[in-house]
């Protein structure tokens, strides 16, 4: 017995020390989060008028490395708002012809917003940043839910297209509609870790927005309505809410809201000529 | 069978009001029926006393019908077109109505971003409809799209007492001109 101190001595010491080296050897991501922030903005911002809506998100990885990759996004819009008699989407955009052709494969008049996003891919054993251009096209719809397609392309270092289907589910509470987004994990090259969204900006409205009609013989230009601003603001601002799955199984949660308008700050007035038929009238609230 | 109903209702009366609060019921109760549940299609409404309290003026006795719900099919299909909105999300819309009903349909529309509220109206010569319902709503490009069932709130003339919680709705909203094509089924109970 006395020999045999000395031995479980050793081994007490030895196994934790193994742990610990394992625990520094382990990937970065095990037993790491994610940290999500979310922004939003309306554009112009005044009550009834048409806007557009400016939402963003920021993924970090509480241990500073690259986040795993995001799979699925549930973001809450606020209630109040809707595609109502917005002219957004006119048209649908047919997910293969965008594939297949790009955005010359669908028409503008189903373009609906931009954005950008930022990608992380592994370069060796390095990550390196890439941007994407965003479009948002009105899709399809799915057992009827309205949809929207996020087109996102690369051009520089690599060139490369993703798309990411989303679709307007219904919510309760302060909340209108989620509109959800499943995420596949970006193919990098074989065997390689896929790519990291750690960064995405998107519009939704009529900002930058030139939509096309057939007048008289002509294709005239014109820009969309867009969402209208709603009348009554909820005590804290119009809220919005995100839910991140990720690939490690780890799950992020954001809020965020838009402020108020400022009170006294002028109604915007808003007439739909090409939408009322002669005689009918706006209703003020 | 309707004059035993009134007297014994008359009778019931005669002791309340002649005793002048000094009648006990049984086990000390303040009330008793004296009418049966089922009275044959017959209703009594409730007894007015003269302000003395010496007397009944008036013993409200309906003859009503003895007859059990009438069942309408109601198929209803009408084109509306805009005549106003409240701000983007509600529309007012207005148009024609044919099939059961036949008359001048107002449709008011409150639309989510995946739900729309339909209340309409329906004027016939015969009466006005009301009904509410909560729709699912989807756009699809240049049409949008709502369906569900709406329920009777209300109506007039042959509707007073119309009923119906399951009429099933479809309808499309052409998105250029706000245009409503809409179909109401369902059983209308009156």
């Amino acid at each position: 017995m006395a020999r045999s101190s000395p031995s479980m001595s050793h081994r007490a010491v030895v196994i934790p020390t193994v742990i610990f080296l394992f625990a520094l050897l382990a990937p970065a991501t095990a037993g790491a989060s994610q940290r999500v922030k979310l922004n939003a903005s309306f554009s112009p911002d005044r009550p009834g008028a048409s806007t557009t809506i400016h939402l963003g998100f920021n993924i970090t990885s509480t241990t500073g490395d690259v986040p795993s990759p995001v799979t699925d996004v549930q973001i809450d819009l606020p209630a109040g708002m809707g595609l109502g008699t917005t002219d957004l989407g006119e048209e649908t955009c047919d997910p293969t012809m965008l594939l297949a052709v790009g955005p010359e494969g669908c028409s503008p008049n189903s373009r609906m917003g931009f954005g950008n996003a930022t990608v992380e891919i592994p370069v060796g054993s390095e990550y390196t940043k890439i941007y994407a251009f965003v479009t948002i096209y009105m899709g399809v719809p799915e057992k009827q839910h309205t949809t929207m397609l996020l087109y996102a392309e690369t051009r520089s270092p690599i060139v490369g297209q993703f798309l990411l289907p989303s679709e307007l589910l219904p919510t309760s509470g302060i909340y209108g509609a989620e509109l959800h987004t499943v995420i596949p994990l970006i193919p990098t090259w074989p065997e390689g870790p896929p790519a990291v969204v750690v960064h995405m900006e998107t519009t939704l409205g009529p900002s930058h927005l030139t939509y096309y009609t057939h007048r008289h013989g002509k294709l005239v230009p014109y820009t969309p309505e867009g969402m209208a601003v709603p009348e009554r603001c909820p005590h804290g601002g119009f809220p919005f809410h995100a839910a991140y799955r990720f690939d490690d199984g780890s799950k992020a949660t954001a809020t965020t809201s838009v402020p108020c308008p400022r009170t006294g700050e002028p109604r915007a007035r808003r007439g739909h000529p090409r939408h009322l038929a002669p005689g009918a009238r706006h209703k003020r609230r | 069978m309707k004059l035993a109903i009134t007297l014994i209702f008359a009778t019931a009366i005669a002791i309340v009001t002649s005793s002048a609060g000094a009648v006990t019921l049984p086990d000390r109760r303040a009330y008793e029926l004296v009418t049966p549940p089922d009275k044959n299609g017959v209703s009594i409404s409730p007894a007015v006393s003269t302000p003395d309290g010496s007397a009944v003026n008036r013993i409200g006795l309906i003859r009503q019908r003895a007859t059990t719900a009438r069942v309408t099919h109601l198929s209803e299909t009408a084109q509306l077109h805009l005549v106003a909105h409240q701000g983007t999300q509600v529309l007012h819309e207005e148009g024609q109505a044919s099939g059961t009903l036949r008359g001048r349909l107002v449709v008011v529309i409150n639309i989510g971003y995946t739900e729309a509220t339909v209340t309409f109206t329906a004027r016939s010569s015969a009466g006005t409809l009301s009904g509410r319902g909560v729709e699912s709503y989807y756009v699809s490009g240049k049409i949008a799209h709502f369906s569900g069932r709406m329920s009777v709130t209300g109506g007039t003339g042959a509707y007073a007492h119309a009923s119906g919680s399951r009429l099933q709705t479809t309808g499309l909203i052409k998105r250029a001109h706000y245009e409503v094509q809409m179909t109401v089924n369902g059983a209308l109970k009156s």
